[in-house]
């Protein structure tokens, strides 16, 4: 909008307002002044040539009784010494010329409707001139008063006249008036806009320094006292401006002041929380190292250990000698199982201290999900359980880190055939949406609602009975959760008691860029056996 | 009754009944000379045109002693309610004045003996009454008054003042004038007359005369032309129209309406008595107007005595 844009002030916006407002006034009535005048002096000019027919009509009647062009002669003369007529012709009743003067024109098959009026008329209005038409009559002239005459005035018409009425100077009265017009009109809207411009200078000052005075403000951030000055309205803005500057001012005090309490609390609290957090942290890695340490340490000697018995168990059996070496191999699986043992804490430990890396590698669907097949097949059997595995018609490539992706599907599974008895354990995969989803179900013992939760934190089973019911050590669904989070993938579980239990496993088909090509140690550095896995 | 008649004799009783019946007729013999009821139906007019009716009529009262109703007729009258309300008044006899009364004469004629005033009449045989058209023989006594010198007047006419100039022949000859006169039929004709005799007028011995003619003193287109030309020449111009005077014309002659109204009088009871049929008769007023600038122009000058008995004189101071 031209009068409200919010980029101009206030002063510019009335100004150009007033300016507009001036002038289309100017405008108006000059134009209207104009067009009223002009309209009047063609009325006069109308009125004063019918007039002149009129009197035309009148001294051409002398002509006419005696159809003599000399006595027309000075009635044409008289008319033609009107400015504006331009031409003058006398006809007979049988509207033919008589007498004619000066430039006039006529088509003879107008003349019956121009002479049809009794009156003088305008008969043809055309762009540079009129034509008026007047009838003559001859009437008996009688005093105002007829009461004393034996019959009532006659009239007789004995011919006509014409004139050709100019418009110049009625389309020069017309330009004059409304350039003289239009220039007064605008000199004087000039005038008014120069004053109006000073007025509103004066009057809106006290508003502008006002505005200065909170732009000043608004930028500098400081608290600037306006003038309190001008109209009653703007000095109550600035009395109110002022009252708030006082008020902001206060509470930005109080504020400082609170700010500072507040950030030194604030420092102590941090200062606390990050010692506490380093405490932690350093608690955990220290835990950490210690089972790292202490696993490798147990290891290595339960490995000499191992070797150990397997030698003497060979020795013996060459010697034919069954009863120890039942005895040594009774030995044997169980340094195995707390072999085993001993590298899930050590692979818990490498995972929470940020040192176990992934490695993936590409392998079919089918033939991941196979060989876990065959590892788990003889630990389903031992419990009587059906032991089924459902896999896509449609094979697919995976790029995953596969030890530790078996390693979480044997940890499902082996779970599965533990907790279940001459029931079910289901084994299927499916692939969607870039994912590989492998679901373990089983008709065991379920989980309660208020366990789910839980079974993922290491060293977590669902309660003691359990433990010494099913053995194991608590740490394959830690580790399980662990390996899956570090391949990008979920895992889930649901379950009701009684009813069996259920675990999603998805994985993305392609592993993240940021684990390709990275160097790893082979953390499982053997194949989990069944009668392993039985043991976590 | 029976009482009466046993008390008067019967001789006596017949003598009684001669006389009762004598003095019951007498009334009705002399009625319609001495008490005859006259009824003067004139315009209501505005002023000043109601002073001249008013004179009349005053004209007509004092000629008649008896009975006078006057009847004012509005612009738009009921002719039928005028001539009910005449019988209702058991008018006898009646005076028309001006063209609204005068249009009433083809419903009383046969009725009531009437005349008429206030009109330029001419006569017919039938019509009696005053016109305003001046006795010519009246404006030649004036205008060898007022211009001993003329001796040749000249008049056009027309048809319907044919009457008047055979008066004015007769008169002319009697004041010793030599009297031109053309009859015309048109205005054409009568402009074209009009100059042959201001190309053969002489100034000082010729007058013209306008009657009261609407196509020989045609005031459009004669009245000027004459003005004109015989203020050029020095001619004695004089019309049978006052109006003409205040224009430029030496002298007319004004009616004099009481005058007028008294010869009505005398007229319709004339009709009435069934002695005569009166006709139409010029108006014989000795109102002179004159204008005095024109006289002046002419030449003339007149006595302080002169210049008081004219009745108007132009310019008026």
């Amino acid at each position: 909008m031209l009068f409200v844009g919010n980029q101009n002030s206030l002063r510019k916006q009335l100004l150009t307002f007033l300016m507009v407002s001036i002038a289309l006034l100017s405008l108006t009535s000059s134009i209207v002044a104009a067009w009223i005048a002009v309209n009047q002096s063609r009325q006069v000019l109308e009125h004063h040539s019918l007039q002149i027919a009129g009197n035309l009509a009148h001294q051409s009647l002398l002509s006419l009784i005696t159809e003599s062009k000399e006595n027309a002669d000075q009635a044409l003369d008289q008319a033609m010494a009107f400015n504006d007529v331009s031409g003058v012709a006398i006809f007979t009743e049988r509207m033919l010329l008589l007498q004619q003067r000066g430039e006039i024109n006529w088509d003879t098959d107008q003349l019956k409707d121009w002479f049809a009026h009794p009156v003088p008329v305008l008969a043809a209005d055309n762009r540079d001139h009129w034509i008026i038409t007047s009838p003559v009559f001859l009437r008996e002239e009688q005093d105002d008063y007829d009461e004393f005459e034996l019959s009532g005035s006659q009239e007789e018409l004995m011919g006509y006249v014409m004139l050709n009425v100019s418009k110049d100077s009625l389309q020069t009265l017309t330009t004059n008036l409304f350039s003289y017009n239009l220039m007064i009109g605008l000199g004087f809207a000039t005038l008014l806009v120069w004053l109006q411009s000073v007025g509103l200078k004066r009057i809106t000052r006290p508003l502008l320094n006002l505005s200065q005075s909170m732009n000043e403000a608004r930028t500098s951030g400081e608290h600037n006292y306006a003038n309190v000055e001008g109209p009653m309205e703007v000095r109550q803005m600035a009395e109110s401006y002022n009252a708030m500057m006082q008020v902001l001012e206060q509470q930005e005090d109080k504020l400082v002041k609170l700010n500072s309490g507040l950030e030194t609390e604030v420092a102590i609290r941090t200062k606390e929380l990050t010692h506490a957090r380093d405490t932690a942290l350093v608690a955990v890695r220290t835990q950490s190292e210690f089972l790292a340490n202490i696993s490798h340490e147990l290891r290595t000697p339960l490995q000499a250990t191992m070797g150990y018995i397997e030698l003497v168990i060979e020795e013996l059996e060459d010697e034919a000698m069954d009863e120890p070496v039942e005895d040594l191999r009774e030995a044997m699986r169980a340094s195995t199982r707390l072999l085993a043992l001993i590298n899930m804490i050590l692979d818990l430990a490498k995972c929470e201290s940020g040192k176990m890396e992934l490695m993936p590698q590409e392998i079919s669907l089918h033939t991941l999900t196979q060989e876990t097949e065959s590892v788990i097949r003889p630990l389903a059997s031992k419990r009587q359980n059906a032991f089924k595995v459902y896999l896509p018609a449609e094979d697919h490539l995976l790029q995953v880190d596969t030890e530790k992706a078996q390693q979480v599907l044997l940890n499902l599974l082996s779970n599965a055939c533990k907790f279940t008895e001459q029931g079910t354990v289901l084994l299927s995969a499916s692939v969607e949406d870039g994912f590989v989803i492998w679901q373990v179900s089983d008709t065991g013992i379920g989980i309660p609602k208020e366990q789910q939760g839980l079974i993922f934190d290491k060293f977590r089973q669902i309660d003691g009975s359990v433990k010494r019911k099913y053995g194991g050590t608590g740490l394959g669904l830690a580790i399980s959760k662990h390996f899956t989070e570090m391949m990008g993938g979920t895992l889930d579980v649901f379950s009701e008691t009684g009813q069996g239990t259920t675990f999603i496993f998805r994985l993305p088909l392609v592993a993240p860029a940021d684990t390709v090509d990275q160097t790893s140690e082979n953390l499982l550095s053997k194949k989990l056996s069944s009668t392993d896995l039985e043991k976590l | 009754m029976a009482d009466l008649k046993r008390t008067l004799q019967p001789g006596r009783w017949l003598d009684l009944k001669r006389l009762f019946g004598l003095i019951i007729c007498l009334p009705m013999l002399v009625a319609p000379l001495s008490a005859a009821t006259l009824a003067v139906l004139y315009p209501e007019a505005p002023p000043p045109y109601k002073q001249v009716f008013d004179q009349i009529v005053d004209g007509i009262d004092e000629r008649h002693a008896d009975r006078l109703i006057r009847y004012p007729l509005e612009t738009r009258y009921n002719p039928e309610q005028v001539l009910a309300q005449l019988d209702r008044d058991q008018v006898d006899m009646v005076i028309t004045l001006g063209r609204r009364g005068y249009s009433l004469i083809n419903d009383i004629n046969g009725h009531y003996p009437f005349v008429s005033g206030a009109l330029p009449l001419t006569p017919n045989g039938t019509l009696s009454g005053v016109s305003l058209i001046t006795d010519p023989d009246n404006l030649f006594s004036q205008l060898n008054v007022l211009s001993p010198v003329t001796k040749r007047v000249f008049v056009l006419y027309t048809a319907k003042s044919r009457w008047m100039v055979e008066l004015a022949k007769v008169s002319a000859k009697k004041k010793g004038l030599e009297l031109w006169a053309y009859e015309v039929n048109t205005l054409s004709d009568a402009v074209r007359k009009y100059e042959e005799v201001l190309d053969n007028a002489r100034n000082g011995s010729d007058a013209i005369w306008l009657p009261l003619d609407k196509v020989t003193a045609n005031e459009t287109v004669i009245l000027p032309m004459l003005l004109r030309e015989a203020w050029d020449r020095r001619l004695v111009m004089f019309s049978s129209k006052p109006s003409h005077v205040k224009r430029g014309a030496l002298f007319s002659i004004y009616p004099n309406n009481q005058q007028s109204g008294e010869r009505l009088a005398e007229m319709v009871k004339e009709l009435f008595s069934g002695k005569t049929m009166p006709g139409v008769e010029p108006s014989r007023s000795l109102h002179l107007g004159v204008n005095l600038r024109t006289a002046v122009h002419l030449g003339m000058e007149y006595s302080p005595t002169l210049t008081r008995s004219f009745y108007r004189t132009f310019p008026q101071p």
